[in-house]
């Protein structure tokens, strides 16, 4: 490949864009030619320098301009209804923990408020004591409970009625 | 034919693994914005305003006019999400709706000035290269120097060898992902880059002797 030739490759060299075979040659021939390598150097002097190019930031105002070139038919609902939108990933473990954190709270209040037993079994405590007292003392209280229409049921009802 | 691309499989990898993992918030982010979603487009504008810029910035070289562009680009995007199908990557359609409004811009351009009295403005269908900062620290001038003159010549190639050379150059895209924005073959894309490259070689020819 004559110099002409090879110089007008290089570029294609250096990106290493060329089929492997041609991509030989030209090393071997750029290995004993020092014209063709002092143009590689330069060429890749220049080439080689895409970091040196400015990386532009947009400014701070840009979003506000777009958002006002937006269809205009979007209202405050239409902007509420995007923020639950944006948020309803986040509403279901929110309400959970929500309902939990007041089972929580109501559970340890209630555990805090004074227990009083009398007022649960006012006015049949007497009688109720009455007839496990009479159980007790007529050895009744070694049966089950005794069906309604047997011996041991009427008797049991006959001697509670006179007490 | 064997093709290899300068940007480094490390690199390749991680750009892969990192649009996997984004695109499927993307087409999730976009599903939001058929909808009307103002704050999944906000979250797609954040994600994207970089890229639109750049891309703008670099094809048309003003940092105003690429910045209008990008506010055009990112309307395009909410007004065509209705459209936007999942057969390529959400990165994709917005490189694509980028690229053709800045040519659009560039072609209009053109032609007003065609139209205009006004004989000053020196006006073409490529780029006005204010592209390199002029801020810079001192001793990136001449890498920055360079770096415009290799500007200059990619501004000056036809419009589809000098996107394919901006994607890969700056952008660090595969054939195959130029291919996608481009809608073309990836064998039509390895000619246009190759066909680049030989142009810009005769481009950049009378630079070499200077450096």
């Amino acid at each position: 490949m004559s110099c002409q030739k090879i110089k007008k490759q290089l570029l294609l060299f250096l990106d290493n864009e060329l089929p492997e075979a041609q991509h030989q040659e030209i090393r071997q021939h750029l290995a004993g030619c020092p014209d063709c390598s002092k143009h590689l150097k330069q060429l890749t002097k220049i080439w080689d320098a895409p970091a040196a190019i400015e990386i532009l930031e947009p400014s701070a105002h840009l979003w506000r301009r777009i958002a006002s070139k937006l269809p205009a038919s979007k209202n405050r609902w239409d902007l509420l209804a995007d923020l639950w939108q944006s948020m309803r990933g986040f509403a279901v473990p929110v309400a959970a923990t929500v309902i939990i954190l007041i089972g929580i709270l109501t559970g340890a209040y209630l555990g805090t408020l004074p227990s009083d037993p009398d007022s649960a079994i006012s006015g049949q405590a007497p009688l109720v004591a009455a007839k496990e007292a009479f159980i007790k003392t007529s050895h009744l209280d070694a049966f089950d409970d005794l069906p309604p229409a047997s011996i041991g049921g009427i008797y049991l009802s006959m001697e509670t009625n006179q007490q | 034919m064997f093709f290899s691309f300068p940007v480094s499989n490390e690199k390749r990898e991680q750009q892969s693994s990192y649009s996997e993992e984004e695109s499927v918030q993307d087409y999730e982010l976009i599903e939001k914005i058929k909808t009307g979603n103002g704050i999944a487009f906000q979250e797609l504008f954040e994600r994207y305003k970089k890229l639109v810029i750049n891309v703008c910035f670099r094809l048309v070289g003003n940092k105003d006019e690429a910045e209008d562009l990008t506010q055009d680009v990112f309307l395009a995007i909410f007004r065509s999400a209705q459209h936007f199908n999942h057969r390529s990557k959400v990165s994709t359609w917005i490189y694509r709706i980028a690229i053709n409004l800045s040519l659009n811009h560039l072609r209009r351009k053109k032609y007003r000035h065609w139209f205009s009295l006004d004989d000053t403005s020196t006006c073409n269908e490529s780029a006005d290269l204010d592209l390199v900062s002029s801020d810079c620290p001192e001793h990136d001038f001449d890498k920055q120097e360079q770096e415009k003159i290799v500007l200059k010549a990619i501004n000056q190639l036809p419009a589809d060898q000098r996107i394919a050379v901006m994607l890969q150059r700056y952008e660090g895209l595969s054939c195959q992902e130029i291919a996608a924005i481009a809608e073309c073959s990836v064998g039509a894309v390895q000619a246009r880059l190759h066909r680049a490259k030989k142009n810009l070689y005769q481009k950049l020819l009378p630079y070499l002797k200077e450096i």
